[in-house]
């Protein structure tokens, strides 16, 4: 029996950030069930309809950059992987910027744009808001942890030994990119 | 108590940075100074991240994004139960008294309402204060139920249970209890803002145009979910990763099995119920329409989402019910857990099929007729796991030697209770007669009997079973059964007689009623009034025991769980043996079984 050891006291750095992720991923479902509360009540009150309104190049282009930030986010990654800190630290502030650039984006010009054809208080402004709008509160959670992860790469804090800081801001960061699919697929093309 | 203060002071200030934030930008774009719904949007967020940093989040968690060293508690003391302690046993007590509180606070409320329903036009409160008083009994009992299991009971012991040292995420679980207390506060100040006359249900349109009160309420709830989330996620991740060698799912407790059907309810459909209170707060504040029916919305969305949650959030209350009572049932009963695997079956039942059954709730509110059958038959469905379950309860107590202690006692009275509670819930759950039934007293009677003679029974027998090995010292005996007893009675008068009068058309939520039923509500509140008295007794036994009663011994109910094989209370390390699972924690009266062995570096590790 000398290989017994009380769970969590004797946790190895492997079992640690096995359950982080095993939690952040738990996470992330319950989030889609947020999420998916308020998808479903757009379909609820506005149907299939879908306002002709909408500018889907807009939409394209926001999706651009929100793609785009995974995207850095996943070099970031594969940087920190090889020990390259300053190329993690870099790639993970670049997803950062390109998140804000997306919500600047949203609420800069999606928001004014979509709202003079259907005003807050319809039914489809009402989904829009909220969809738009829950997400865009997620992205820029994003954005502080990447930039925390960044600064905590930068320090040394965070390493590929110890990756955890910067494994879970860059997990949570492309969820909120993919839920961003299914957000856009139900406000611009179905 | 430093950090309580930090926590207070650092709140105020978030909000009041939060609130001038909103008065400077509003008196920049020339409006009205004060908006009470975005002033409390800017400072609620504000002040609850300063409250959490002040308490402990910015010691023992923040500094470190910034690089900065931790500064952690000491792990002794009564000082650690006011501070963001990260080990499972304080947070347990933590909770146990926090919810024990609030339990008899809404309680009290119960007698205002009974007070008020002495006279068929009302004893004592207006109808808005009628609406506020039972709003408030009503979430806050919902908020005891959901949380003085899975954040008491199953802190405490979960890990235990399991062979753990704690948690899989300490300071998330820090975190949750420390969501608490806001949410107390906010349900506190919305008295001040006007109540909510919406009562705990909040449906709309009411509750998007009613008083400030309301929106407190919505983040309060909010609040409390996010609370209730992090706590199933935790335990999910604990339980699944955490348990001693050699403890196998088949060896897993059947109230660890319960708290982990209970957290894959809670950790997931809890976000409907913050999506139904966004909802509102968004027609409320931005402008929003989703329950304005004259601009296109439909408030009957509100009822889908919120009981998209509410019906599976029955089950994040009963469902570690039945685990608390098969757990002592067996223990009690010296015989083996009567089919186990079936019970695990009958508890993962319930978690698939609450998902499919909400719009039972729905069945009067002007649904579709095409979705009145379908939910029918799966909120039918629901009587086959939960018969599972009290297959195995009633074949567990069954030729067994029963030993009659207040756990036990409250065990049995679950048994009973429940039963009738599940019996008359089919008649709420058959169409035909739900069309007669809903909204009568029938209905509050049946989810009294449900989660009241069921989850509250259950908390009874386990704070009764678990006192000795979380106080150290054991209760009254002959207090502890008078307590059953003098409850037991008195819950059945007063809701077997509730039925007759909700038979007779009373209607629930409405502060008045029919003449002809004066003496009927009269009988019930007397009978209310001895309930409510019999927490007395509760109190005073286990206020003076945990003082002064006598030491406990480390397993003073022979029974095999692991809990029990360490000193009451546990040390701070849980196990100073490190343990391993050699067997089923229930064989009892099975020559030669174990549950557990402890490794050895004192005495040579003994088996039991």
């Amino acid at each position: 029996m000398a290989s017994t050891a009380i769970p969590q006291a004797s946790a190895t750095t492997a079992e640690r950030l096995r359950m982080h992720h095993a939690g952040l991923w738990l996470f992330i479902a319950s989030e889609s069930f947020l999420f998916a509360a308020f998808l479903s009540a757009r379909y609820y009150l506005a149907g299939l309809e879908r306002p002709p309104e909408l500018s889907i190049v807009l939409g394209l282009a926001l999706t651009a950059v929100l793609a785009a930030s995974s995207v850095t986010a996943k070099w970031a990654d594969t940087a920190l992987a090889e020990r390259d800190a300053t190329a993690c630290a870099r790639w993970l502030a670049v997803s950062a910027a390109l998140d804000l650039l997306f919500v600047a984006g949203v609420l800069g010009l999606e928001w004014p744009a979509a709202f003079t054809h259907f005003p807050i208080g319809t039914a489809y402004g009402t989904a829009f808001l909220s969809l738009t709008g829950l997400h865009a509160f997620h992205v820029v959670s994003g954005a502080v942890v990447l930039l925390l992860a960044a600064a905590a790469v930068r320090r040394g804090s965070v390493t590929r030994d110890r990756p955890w800081g910067e494994q879970g801001a860059v997990i949570y960061a492309i969820f909120v990119d993919v839920m961003w699919l299914f957000i856009f697929a139900t406000l611009y093309v179905l | 108590m430093s950090a309580l203060i930090r926590a207070i002071a650092w709140g105020v200030v978030g909000s009041v940075l939060g609130a001038a934030a909103v008065v400077i930008v509003r008196a920049a774009t020339g409006q009205d100074l004060l908006d009470f719904g975005q002033v409390t949007l800017a400072a609620y967020p504000l002040g609850l991240a300063g409250w959490l940093l002040g308490i402990g989040v910015w010691d023992q968690w923040a500094r470190e994004w910034f690089g900065l060293p931790l500064r952690h508690v000491p792990p002794h003391g009564w000082r650690r139960y006011f501070a963001f302690t990260q080990d499972h046993k304080v947070i347990g007590i933590q909770y146990l008294v926090t919810f024990t509180v609030l339990l008899l606070l809404a309680g009290l409320f119960a007698m205002l309402i009974r007070i008020q329903l002495l006279r068929p036009s009302g004893a004592l409160l207006d109808m808005n204060q009628y609406n506020t008083v039972m709003g408030w009994h009503g979430i806050v009992m919902i908020a005891v139920a959901v949380a003085m299991v899975m954040g008491g009971f199953a802190n405490f012991v979960v890990p235990l249970l399991i062979g753990a040292r704690d948690v899989a995420f300490p300071r998330v679980n820090a975190l949750s209890y420390w969501l608490v207390p806001p949410v107390a506060v906010l349900l506190l100040l919305a008295f001040l803002a006007g109540g909510w006359d919406s009562g705990w249900t909040a449906y709309p349109p009411l509750a998007t145009v009613n008083a400030d009160g309301q929106l407190l309420f919505n983040l309060a709830i909010v609040t409390f979910g996010l609370s209730s989330i992090l706590g199933g996620l935790n335990f999910i991740v604990t339980i699944a990763t955490l348990r001693a060698p050699g403890m196998t799912w088949g060896r897993v407790p059947i109230f660890v099995w319960s708290v982990l059907a209970a957290s894959l309810l809670s950790f997931t459909v809890t976000q409907f119920l913050a999506a139904a209170m966004i909802m509102e707060i968004l027609d409320r504040v931005a402008g929003a329409s989703f329950f304005n029916a004259a601009q296109g919305g439909a408030p009957l969305l509100y009822q889908h989402v919120f009981w998209f949650y509410s019906h599976p959030a029955v089950y994040i209350m009963v469902l570690p019910g039945m685990g608390i009572v098969l757990e002592i049932l067996s223990h009690f009963s010296r015989k083996p857990l009567f089919a186990y695997r079936v019970a695990v079956a009958g508890f993962l039942g319930i978690v698939a099929l609450s998902g499919i059954v909400w719009a039972h709730h729905l069945f009067v509110a002007g649904i579709g007729d095409e979705m009145l059958l379908p939910f029918m038959i799966t909120t039918e469905l629901i009587s086959i796991p939960t018969g599972l379950v009290f297959l195995s309860a009633l074949g567990t107590i069954w030729l067994g030697k029963l030993w009659l202690r207040t756990p036990m006692l409250f065990a049995l009275g679950f048994v009973f209770n429940f039963l009738i509670g599940g019996l008359t819930g089919i008649t709420l759950a058959d169409v035909p007669t739900d069309m007669d039934l809903n909204n009568t007293y029938w209905v509050v009677a049946h989810f009294h009997y449900t989660i009241m003679g069921g989850e509250v029974f259950a908390i009874m027998a386990a704070l009764y079973y678990w006192f000795p090995k979380i106080t150290g010292r054991m209760f009254n005996e002959t207090l502890g059964k008078i307590h059953f007893w003098w409850m037991f009675l008195a819950f059945n008068a007063t809701f077997l007689l509730m039925f007759w009068v909700g038979l007779n058309g009373m209607n629930r939520r409405i502060a008045s009623y029919p003449p002809e039923l004066t003496g009927a509500n009269q009988v019930v509140s007397a009978f209310s009034f001895a309930l409510g008295a019999s927490f007395l007794v509760f109190i005073v036994n286990l206020v003076w025991s945990w003082a002064r009663g006598p030491r406990a011994a480390a397993d003073p109910w022979h029974a095999r769980t692991l809990e029990w094989q360490v000193p009451s209370p546990p040390p701070e390390e849980n196990f100073p043996r490190a343990p391993e699972v050699i067997g089923h924690p229930y064989d009892y009266g099975v020559t030669g079984a174990a549950h557990a062995a402890f490794a050895a570096p004192a005495e040579g590790g003994g088996t039991r």
